[in-house]
């Protein structure tokens, strides 16, 4: 099959290889012309990830076979600029914050350079640049930035950036809008993502998937897939159990149940697409055949599809029968008189709620890359990970291998949001390494993470809330049923958020009376885990829709019953005893309806009704919990950094904090400079690798603007302290008198001056630590900085309350939508934001985490969904039929900010990753309702997708006619 | 995923091409529907033809004594930028416009889209309603003209049966008025229903993507007006995709909406 010479110009080199006639565009440019910058993120030509422009026209590499490129000539993003100068529309993408995990940013610029080409001096609006873009997804910056980036690039807009000069004494570098310094290497090209890793002679990994969501394995024919060519191996689940021990719990809290599995099913499958046998070949392609040519003999089992059904059921349909049931865990609270204030109420609402199963869905799937020396028993995994430090302790537990000798990489992450907390299939590739001795690679197929990968939401609700007739909230019961699949554990982690849904329902009221339960029921489906808002979307959801039903129970304005309710002063502590500990709740509400125009909108909404168009519009607050740290998980209140000033005066900060699209690598670099008065130019900011970095619980919760940076302030104190010494000798001054700023010490006596590379260089060499730090506490300019939050408390309050969060950012959602109520159609036309995460350090990165959350969370309302048939077999394989929001999912959003400083750390920040997955969903909800209140229609489920919106009309007109 | 191994065949004249496909190889011309189906390994073809150095087969979008002539290798970037087209069969432009994305028009073909045969896809339905004929070339390199009426023979399948689509056949009456409206989840997306209705000096045609495992017609409506409209989507008539994004119900009432608001557009009350 093999054997056809292909010659392609690639961004002016010639390039030859002989390739099979099946290899794609993509495969050649990546492994054969060093064109690393191309990238996939799906199967069917939907991400435009594999952007290239060829013969001067823009394709997806993934859907051109190479030999139709024969003769051609490709420009990938590597090509643009001249020498290393960026091309303008890359420094407008730097300007405006156009990206953020970076992996979408490649093709992203080609498909834009390619409009700006055509366009030429022609005019154009932002619904152009949809059409252009509309075959490029983006999963992080909810759109609004990149297509700013395009007007920049052609002039027409000026970019948010502000330059990074030195600051005077007063100000500071946090709370500048700078651009990010990762983005040069990833508009250039370069990111360095794990599939980036790796060399020609690696081998292949894919597993052999279950195509059954419950069923025992009877037996497995390897046979025919061993003999296949190219193939170095196939294991079996049960052939690998004495290589490897059961997945190491992501959590292991409360007394939840594990099911203690192994990254390969061994006797039965719980779920459609989980990972049967490991494959091993030379080419991904061999290993893809071979991974089809195993076959496997199944004993039907009755498949739970239904989570309520799941937590009834008995004996074959227990997917786990040494639990005795599929609950993996029942979680209880009941604070206050509930029975009497219910008894005394005024008005009782009772509403199901209900939300569908949708997820992260980042655009780079998961990846790995083993490599496994045998003569020096030494293990380098490169993979996408949110933690790489308990990933690899993870690896050490599963295999036996001493953690002094795995070193666990992960660069720029293509996207995570949660899903990359946990490790399952990455175990595969590493097995794969272990028993063939060489390096292997595995890159999740987009199908697969589709079948197999995580899942959220999927919750069921009833609330009752009792109500006194003048809108003031008396108590509230709540029971959440939440469909965890096969797991939302061990494998994954998302068990924790229907938990959090349970526990901060309260939310930012006076509620003294509320009773919860929680079920988290296992199902025939792939795995639950952590997704952006973990659960404080459902706790939101939950009051706010109640106080909106319960206003018009009452006839209250939505706005006026929110305001009877709210918290009015700082601290407060939920009735379930989470502790708020200042913000601006009311304050945010307020704020938001003045930005919105309220009035205006409410008389644009009446006259759009007069000529049959349906405007809704709601608002809702929010709190956003951040920082979490949880018993029996590694997921601690803790976190570490070491802060190094070298030789040549230049700062170093490494942390276990890892770079998933946040910009760390800047915005701790702002905070550094000012913790340590160093010039920003001369900080830099390492992570990702175990090797290099100090442990650290890594990137989830929102937690790195409390943990990051008060392990920074720990360590910058005590380097602080040390350069004055340094520099009290060097000035002759005393160290009082000293002030550190911009990368000097200056003598406010004399008004004498020393850099930082003086003082370094003085130390390390001349004339020596032994001259300049001998007060010192410790002869050296590095320092390991640690931080706990005070705020953390697991041993529980007086009532036994824990808490588990330690900071609280607040803030408000509102959206206007128009629907059609022909077609059940949902347009958001736009959201606003006022959003209040105290000091933060860089308003621009705080703006581009907002705006992306709102789109995600958007895109998840309204067209995203993981489906299932009665089978329990998955309805979807393509982010096309999953729904993946694109360019013009995007409304515009409106970001403002309030600020009530933290009083945890000298910075005051507060975590800011979450906001617009929290109030999303309801606000398009309520906004929805009230555009179809004229109807009678209620909304109280998602998807608002379009057949849904229309039975709900259908519905409403069928009880009036 | 990737696709499975196959046979490519690259040849440069139809007589090879002819005699490829005859042996079982399925013709590829730009690829953007059956390569992702490939990767996806829901097809799995043992041979390929690859059309792309087959002089014959021209990218031409001509029109002679209004009749219109769309070459094999005309993209559907090409027909939605021709100038004559967006002027005289702005419908067609207007499909070929919404169809994928920028780099997916700049290689999909209008004539592979049509033999691709969705129910669904943008041109098969836009043509159907604008009286085109398929023109097939057959082992013996005889040239005949299949009406795309008669084309779609289900889904996903079509009435060429070892013939090669050489290029498309079509009328422009002079005055004639169209509209084509898809709709779909988010916008470009894969269309859920799709409706073009076009009317000429030979009457109204309307053709309809979604609601039967091929693009269908609705003659009822067509020869009574809108009025017929009910009946004509009447669900035991049809037999629509019903899937997570719709019931047949759904789809049926998406069809009439759309129909109404095409006549609308066109001038036919509705």
């Amino acid at each position: 099959m093999s054997g056809c010479p292909v010659c392609i110009e690639v961004n002016g080199r010639a390039v030859s290889a002989t390739l099979e006639p099946r290899t794609l565009l993509v495969d050649f440019l990546r492994e054969h012309a060093g064109a690393e910058s191309v990238r996939i993120g799906c199967e069917e030509g939907a991400c435009g990830a594999c952007t290239v422009e060829l013969d001067g026209r823009t394709v997806k590499a993934c859907l051109v076979l190479a030999v139709r490129a024969d003769g051609g000539r490709v420009t990938t993003v590597e090509g643009l600029g001249e020498g290393r100068a960026l091309d303008p529309l890359q420094e407008a993408f730097i300007g405006s914050h156009a990206l953020q995990c970076g992996y979408c940013t490649a093709g992203m610029v080609m498909s834009a350079r390619d409009f700006l080409a055509r366009r030429g001096d022609d005019d154009f609006d932002d619904d152009d640049i949809r059409q252009a873009l509309s075959g490029n997804l983006c999963r992080c910056t909810g759109y609004n930035h990149i297509i700013h980036a395009v007007k920049v690039a052609a002039g027409r807009a000026a970019p948010y950036t502000s330059p990074a000069q030195a600051t005077p004494d007063d100000d500071d570098w946090v709370g500048k809008p700078i651009a990010r310094r990762e983005d040069r290497r990833i508009v250039a090209g370069r990111g360095r993502y794990a599939d980036n890793a790796g060399s020609g002679t690696d081998l292949h990994a894919c597993a052999a998937r279950a195509t059954r969501a419950h069923a025992r394995i009877v037996a497995i024919d390897t046979r025919r897939a061993k003999a296949m060519p190219g193939v170095h191996l196939v294991l079996t689940g049960a052939e690998a159990r004495t290589h490897w021990t059961p997945i190491s719990p992501t959590m292991d809290l409360l007394d939840l149940k594990l099911p203690r599995r192994y990254a390969l099913a061994t006797d039965k499958v719980v779920f459609y697409g989980e990972p049967l046998a490991l494959v091993v070949a030379d080419t991904p392609y061999q290993a893809e055949d071979a991974a089809r040519a195993v076959e496997v003999e199944y004993a039907e089992l009755p498949p739970m599809v239904d989570a309520a059904e799941a937590a009834q059921a008995t004996g074959e349909a227990l997917l786990y029968p040494e639990w005795g049931s599929n609950l993996q865990v029942e979680f209880a609270l009941d604070h206050g008189d509930v029975d009497g204030a219910f008894a005394a109420a005024d008005l009782v609402v009772d509403e199901h709620i209900d939300s569908h199963r949708f997820g992260a869905m980042p655009l780079e799937t998961r990846v790995a890359r083993a490599a496994w020396d045998p003569a020096e028993e030494r293990l380098t995994v490169h993979t996408s990970s949110q933690v790489p430090h308990q990933t690899r302790l993870y690896l050490a537990r599963v295999f036996g291998i001493p953690e002094t000798r795995i070193q666990v990489i992960a660069g720029d992450v293509g996207g995570a949001f949660g899903a990359k907390l946990s490790v399952d299939c990455e175990f595969l590739p590493v097995l794969g390494s272990l028993l063939t001795g060489r390096a292997v690679r595995w890159f999740e197929p987009r199908s697969a993470w589709m079948h197999a990968g995580y899942a959220a939401r999927d919750y069921r609700t009833r609330s009752r809330a009792a109500f006194a007739r003048d809108g003031t909230l008396l108590a509230m019961e709540t029971d959440i049923l939440a469909d965890m699949g096969c797991d939302g554990a061990e494998r994954a982690c998302g068990l924790g958020m229907p938990l959090n849904g349970g526990t901060y329902a309260p939310g930012p009221y006076r509620l003294q009376h509320y009773r919860t339960r929680v079920r988290c029921v296992v199902t025939n489906k792939a795995p639950y885990n952590a997704y952006r808002g973990y659960g404080k979307d459902l706790a939101n959801m939950l009051m706010e829709r109640v106080l909106d039903r319960a206003a018009d129970r009452l006839e209250l304005d939505p706005l006026a019953i929110r305001e009877r309710n709210l918290l009015t002063g700082y601290p407060h502590q939920l009735v379930t005893g989470p502790v708020i500990e200042n913000g601006s709740v009311a304050e945010s509400l307020a704020e938001l309806a003045r930005v919105m125009d309220l009035p205006r909108l409410r008389a644009e909404q009446a006259a759009a009704l007069a000529e049959g168009r349906h405007l809704g519009i709601c608002l809702v607050p929010y709190i956003e919990p951040s920082g979490p740290a949880f018993p029996g998980s590694a997921f601690q209140n803790y976190e570490s950094v070491t802060l190094r000033i070298a030789a040549d005066g230049s700062v170093h900060v490494l942390t276990g904090i890892q770079s998933i699209g946040q910009g760390i690598e800047t915005s701790y670099a702002q905070a550094a400079a000012d913790l340590l008065g160093a010039d920003l130019a001369d900080v830099s900011v390492s992570w990702g690798d175990t090797t290099a970095t100090p442990w650290g619980s890594g990137t989830f919760g929102s937690r790195g603007v409390q943990f990051a940076i008060g392990a920074l302030q720990d360590a910058a104190q005590k380097l602080r302290r040390r350069l004055l010494i340094a520099a009290a000798v060097l000035l002759e001054a005393r160290e009082d008198d000293i002030v550190l700023k911009n990368g000097r010490a200056r003598d406010r006596a004399s008004g004498r001056e020393v850099g930082f590379a003086d003082i370094a260089y003085g130390v390390y060499v001349n004339p020596g630590a032994e001259v300049l730090l001998d007060s010192a506490d410790a002869p050296l300019l590095e320092a390991h900085g640690t931080y706990r939050h005070a705020a953390v408390n697991w041993k529980g309050d007086a009532e036994g309350r824990p808490q588990f969060y330690p900071a609280h950012a607040n803030g408000a959602e509102g959206a206007v939508v128009e629907v059609d109520i022909e077609t059940g159609r949902v347009e958001v036309n736009k959201i606003w934001i006022v959003a209040d995460h105290g000091r933060v350090l860089n308003p621009l990165l705080m703006k581009g985490q907002i705006r992306g959350g709102v789109v995600q969370q958007l895109g998840g309302t309204l067209y995203e969904h993981l489906a299932y048939d009665e089978h329990g077999l998955p309805l979807q394989k393509t982010l096309k039929e999953y729904g993946m929001p694109t360019v013009w999912a995007a409304p515009e959003i409106e970001v403002h900010h309030l600020e009530t400083r933290s009083p945890a750390t000298a910075i005051g920040a507060k975590g800011g990753g979450e906001d617009g997955c929290i109030a999303t969903s309801t606000v398009l909800l309520g906004a929805v309702e009230d555009a179809l209140r004229p109807l009678g229609v209620t909304v109280t489920s998602s998807p608002l997708s379009p057949a849904r919106i229309r039975a709900m009309v259908e519905a409403a007109r069928g009880r009036t006619a | 995923m990737r696709p499975a191994p196959f046979a490519l065949h690259r040849p440069a004249t139809l007589a090879d091409a002819l005699a490829a496909i005859a042996a079982g190889a399925l013709p590829l011309a730009g690829g953007q529907s059956l390569l992702p189906a490939m990767r996806l390994r829901d097809t799995e073809p043992e041979a390929l033809v690859d059309l792309s150095g087959i002089d014959a087969l021209d990218a031409d979008i001509r029109i002679v004594d209004d009749r219109v002539h769309i070459g094999a290798r005309v993209t559907h970037a090409a027909l939605a930028a021709d100038t004559a087209l967006q002027a005289g069969l702005p419908w067609l432009t207007d499909a070929a416009a919404q169809i994928g994305d920028v780099q997916v028009r700049n290689l999909g073909t209008v004539l592979g889209n049509v033999c691709w045969a969705d129910p669904r896809a943008n041109l098969a339905v836009a043509l159907l309603a604008s009286d085109a004929a398929v023109i097939a070339a057959g082992a013996d390199e005889t040239h005949s003209a299949i009406p795309l009426d008669a084309f779609f023979t289900g889904f996903r399948r079509h009435a060429l049966d070892g013939r090669l689509a050489v290029a498309l056949e079509l009328p422009r009456a002079p005055g004639a008025r169209g509209c084509y409206l898809e709709f779909s989840r988010q916008r470009q997306d894969l269309a859920l229903v799709n409706v073009c209705a076009v009317t000429d000096a030979n009457g109204l045609r309307i053709a309809v993507g979604g609601i039967d495992p091929t693009p269908v017609r609705l003659h009822a409506v067509e020869r009574d007006g809108a009025g017929a409209l009910e009946t004509a989507l009447a669900p035991a008539r049809h037999r629509p995709i019903a899937d997570q994004h719709g019931d047949a119900a759904y789809k049926l009432h998406l069809a009439d909406v759309l129909v109404r608001r095409a006549l609308t557009a066109i001038g036919i009350a509705a």
